[in-house]
Protein backbone atom coordinates (compact mmCIF):
# COMPACT_ATOMS: atom_id res chain seq x y z
CA UNK A 1 0.00 0.00 0.00
CA UNK A 2 0.86 3.49 -0.66
CA UNK A 3 1.61 6.38 2.17
CA UNK A 4 -1.61 7.77 3.30
CA UNK A 5 -2.25 11.73 3.19
CA UNK A 6 0.16 12.57 5.74
CA UNK A 7 3.21 12.35 3.13
CA UNK A 8 1.34 14.54 0.70
CA UNK A 9 0.65 16.76 3.38
CA UNK A 10 4.24 17.41 4.33
CA UNK A 11 4.73 18.07 0.27
CA UNK A 12 2.40 20.80 0.41
CA UNK A 13 3.47 22.54 3.75
CA UNK A 14 7.12 22.10 2.52
CA UNK A 15 6.42 23.17 -0.97
CA UNK A 16 9.99 23.77 -2.49
CA UNK A 17 12.07 22.00 0.00
CA UNK A 18 10.63 18.51 -0.16
CA UNK A 19 10.62 16.23 -3.29
CA UNK A 20 8.76 12.95 -3.24
CA UNK A 21 10.63 9.85 -5.39
CA UNK A 22 8.59 6.83 -5.92
CA UNK A 23 9.79 3.33 -6.48
CA UNK A 24 7.87 0.22 -7.88
CA UNK A 25 7.55 -2.50 -5.14
CA UNK A 26 4.30 -4.24 -6.41
CA UNK A 27 3.39 -7.34 -4.48
CA UNK A 28 3.34 -10.51 -6.56
CA UNK A 29 0.53 -12.03 -4.85
CA UNK A 30 -1.86 -9.09 -5.57
CA UNK A 31 -3.85 -8.78 -8.77
CA UNK A 32 -3.08 -4.95 -9.93
CA UNK A 33 0.17 -4.11 -8.14
CA UNK A 34 2.26 -4.55 -11.10
CA UNK A 35 -0.73 -3.19 -13.85
CA UNK A 36 -0.92 0.37 -10.99
CA UNK A 37 2.90 0.24 -11.24
CA UNK A 38 3.20 -0.04 -14.95
CA UNK A 39 0.23 2.72 -14.69
CA UNK A 40 2.35 5.41 -12.99
CA UNK A 41 5.31 4.32 -14.79
CA UNK A 42 3.29 5.73 -18.00
CA UNK A 43 1.82 8.34 -16.42
CA UNK A 44 5.50 9.81 -15.86
CA UNK A 45 6.54 9.41 -19.51
CA UNK A 46 3.53 11.04 -20.41
CA UNK A 47 3.86 14.14 -17.73
CA UNK A 48 0.64 12.88 -15.91
CA UNK A 49 2.27 11.72 -12.83
CA UNK A 50 1.42 13.61 -10.00
CA UNK A 51 -2.51 13.31 -11.06
CA UNK A 52 -2.39 9.76 -11.96
CA UNK A 53 0.19 9.24 -8.66
CA UNK A 54 -3.13 10.82 -6.57
CA UNK A 55 -5.59 8.99 -8.35
CA UNK A 56 -4.23 5.29 -7.83
CA UNK A 57 -3.96 6.23 -4.17
CA UNK A 58 -7.31 7.05 -3.77
CA UNK A 59 -8.84 4.78 -5.09
CA UNK A 60 -7.04 1.66 -4.27
CA UNK A 61 -7.70 -1.25 -4.13
CA UNK A 62 -9.89 -0.35 -7.11
CA UNK A 63 -7.39 -1.00 -9.89
CA UNK A 64 -8.03 -3.18 -12.30
CA UNK A 65 -7.79 -2.60 -15.97
CA UNK A 66 -11.27 -0.86 -16.50
CA UNK A 67 -10.07 1.41 -13.42
CA UNK A 68 -6.60 2.37 -14.82
CA UNK A 69 -7.81 3.73 -17.90
CA UNK A 70 -10.88 5.52 -16.21
CA UNK A 71 -8.22 6.94 -13.93
CA UNK A 72 -5.92 7.82 -17.07
CA UNK A 73 -8.34 9.62 -18.28
CA UNK A 74 -9.31 12.04 -15.79
CA UNK A 75 -5.47 12.51 -15.15
CA UNK A 76 -5.40 13.83 -19.37
CA UNK A 77 -3.08 10.62 -20.16
CA UNK A 78 -3.18 9.70 -23.71
CA UNK A 79 -5.29 7.08 -22.83
CA UNK A 80 -4.60 4.53 -25.88
CA UNK A 81 -1.37 4.25 -25.31
CA UNK A 82 -1.65 3.70 -21.44
CA UNK A 83 -3.77 0.39 -22.49
CA UNK A 84 -0.56 -0.47 -24.99
CA UNK A 85 1.39 -0.37 -22.23
CA UNK A 86 -0.74 -2.11 -20.09
CA UNK A 87 -1.20 -4.76 -22.36
CA UNK A 88 2.91 -4.86 -22.98
CA UNK A 89 3.68 -4.21 -19.36
CA UNK A 90 6.25 -1.71 -21.54
CA UNK A 91 8.02 -0.70 -18.63
CA UNK A 92 8.22 -3.97 -16.54
CA UNK A 93 12.42 -3.99 -16.53
CA UNK A 94 12.36 -1.09 -14.47
CA UNK A 95 9.42 -2.49 -12.08
CA UNK A 96 11.41 -5.47 -11.86
CA UNK A 97 14.77 -3.20 -11.29
CA UNK A 98 12.68 -1.55 -8.20
CA UNK A 99 11.99 -4.63 -6.88
CA UNK A 100 15.22 -6.41 -7.05
CA UNK A 101 16.89 -3.39 -5.74
CA UNK A 102 14.46 -3.29 -2.38
CA UNK A 103 14.04 -7.16 -1.80
CA UNK A 104 17.56 -7.94 -2.65
CA UNK A 105 19.36 -5.35 -2.08
CA UNK A 106 17.45 -3.31 0.62
CA UNK A 107 16.14 -6.13 2.36
CA UNK A 108 12.36 -4.69 2.49
CA UNK A 109 8.98 -6.90 3.68
CA UNK A 110 6.62 -4.34 3.61
CA UNK A 111 5.44 -1.06 1.99
CA UNK A 112 5.26 2.15 2.36
CA UNK A 113 9.00 2.10 3.21
CA UNK A 114 10.48 5.71 2.94
CA UNK A 115 14.27 6.68 2.44
CA UNK A 116 14.76 10.77 3.78
CA UNK A 117 18.01 12.10 2.82
CA UNK A 118 19.22 9.09 2.91
CA UNK A 119 17.81 7.72 6.24
CA UNK A 120 15.16 4.97 6.33
CA UNK A 121 11.26 4.70 8.32
CA UNK A 122 9.16 1.85 7.77
CA UNK A 123 5.58 2.17 7.38
CA UNK A 124 2.79 4.75 7.50
CA UNK A 125 3.52 7.52 10.61
CA UNK A 126 0.86 10.13 11.70
CA UNK A 127 1.66 13.82 10.16
CA UNK A 128 3.44 14.79 12.86
CA UNK A 129 5.70 12.36 13.10
CA UNK A 130 6.85 13.09 9.60
CA UNK A 131 6.65 16.92 10.36
CA UNK A 132 9.50 16.17 13.26
CA UNK A 133 12.01 14.55 10.84
CA UNK A 134 11.53 16.96 8.05
CA UNK A 135 12.11 19.85 10.59
CA UNK A 136 15.44 18.06 11.72
CA UNK A 137 16.73 17.00 8.73
CA UNK A 138 16.47 20.95 7.48
CA UNK A 139 17.74 21.82 10.35
CA UNK A 140 20.79 19.71 9.83
CA UNK A 141 20.86 21.03 6.41
CA UNK A 142 21.02 24.88 8.16
CA UNK A 143 17.65 25.40 6.22
CA UNK A 144 15.04 27.84 7.52
CA UNK A 145 11.60 27.01 6.62
CA UNK A 146 9.67 29.87 6.28
CA UNK A 147 5.70 29.38 6.34
CA UNK B 1 -10.37 -15.36 48.72
CA UNK B 2 -12.98 -12.65 47.10
CA UNK B 3 -10.55 -9.54 47.74
CA UNK B 4 -7.46 -11.19 46.28
CA UNK B 5 -9.56 -12.56 43.06
CA UNK B 6 -10.42 -9.08 42.64
CA UNK B 7 -6.88 -7.46 43.50
CA UNK B 8 -5.83 -10.07 40.33
CA UNK B 9 -8.35 -8.69 38.08
CA UNK B 10 -7.77 -5.43 38.50
CA UNK B 11 -3.80 -5.65 38.58
CA UNK B 12 -4.48 -7.96 35.29
CA UNK B 13 -6.83 -4.98 33.42
CA UNK B 14 -4.21 -2.15 34.31
CA UNK B 15 -1.79 -4.43 33.16
CA UNK B 16 -3.88 -4.59 29.47
CA UNK B 17 -4.47 -0.86 29.67
CA UNK B 18 -0.80 0.16 29.82
CA UNK B 19 0.14 -2.20 26.81
CA UNK B 20 -2.88 -1.19 24.88
CA UNK B 21 -1.77 2.60 25.93
CA UNK B 22 2.01 1.68 25.06
CA UNK B 23 0.42 0.58 21.48
CA UNK B 24 -1.84 2.73 20.55
CA UNK B 25 0.15 5.54 21.56
CA UNK B 26 3.23 4.73 19.44
CA UNK B 27 5.81 7.33 20.22
CA UNK B 28 7.28 6.92 17.34
CA UNK B 29 10.54 6.39 17.60
CA UNK B 30 13.55 8.27 16.94
CA UNK B 31 15.07 7.35 13.27
CA UNK B 32 18.34 5.34 13.01
CA UNK B 33 20.07 7.83 12.33
CA UNK B 34 23.26 6.39 12.09
CA UNK B 35 22.78 4.49 8.52
CA UNK B 36 22.65 6.56 5.15
CA UNK B 37 21.38 4.56 2.36
CA UNK B 38 22.05 5.60 -1.24
CA UNK B 39 19.53 4.84 -3.50
CA UNK B 40 19.68 4.82 -7.37
CA UNK B 41 16.38 6.74 -8.23
CA UNK B 42 17.53 7.57 -12.22
CA UNK B 43 14.22 7.32 -14.29
CA UNK B 44 12.01 7.03 -10.74
CA UNK B 45 9.28 9.30 -11.17
CA UNK B 46 8.83 12.37 -8.54
CA UNK B 47 6.64 15.07 -7.50
CA UNK B 48 8.13 18.39 -6.04
CA UNK B 49 11.33 20.47 -7.45
CA UNK B 50 14.38 18.14 -8.46
CA UNK B 51 16.95 20.66 -6.81
CA UNK B 52 14.86 20.11 -2.95
CA UNK B 53 17.16 19.86 -0.41
CA UNK B 54 14.97 17.18 0.82
CA UNK B 55 14.24 13.97 -1.19
CA UNK B 56 11.63 11.76 0.37
CA UNK B 57 12.03 8.19 -1.28
CA UNK B 58 9.08 6.28 -1.12
CA UNK B 59 8.91 2.60 -1.92
CA UNK B 60 5.05 2.17 -3.13
CA UNK B 61 2.49 -0.92 -3.88
CA UNK B 62 -0.84 0.89 -4.87
CA UNK B 63 -2.81 -1.74 -3.61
Amino acid sequence: MGAGPAIHKILDAYKGNVRLVLKMYPYKYRDFSSMAAEAALSAWEQGRFEAMHKLMLENSPRLDKTSLLQYGRMAEMDVKQLEKNLAEMRHMKQITADLKLATEVLDLYNTPAFYINGRRHLGNRPYEYWERVINEELKRLGIKQGK
Amino acid sequence: MRKTLLAIGFAALMLMSATFTFAAEDPAPAPSADTLYKIDITDAPYIGPIDAPITIIEFIDYQ
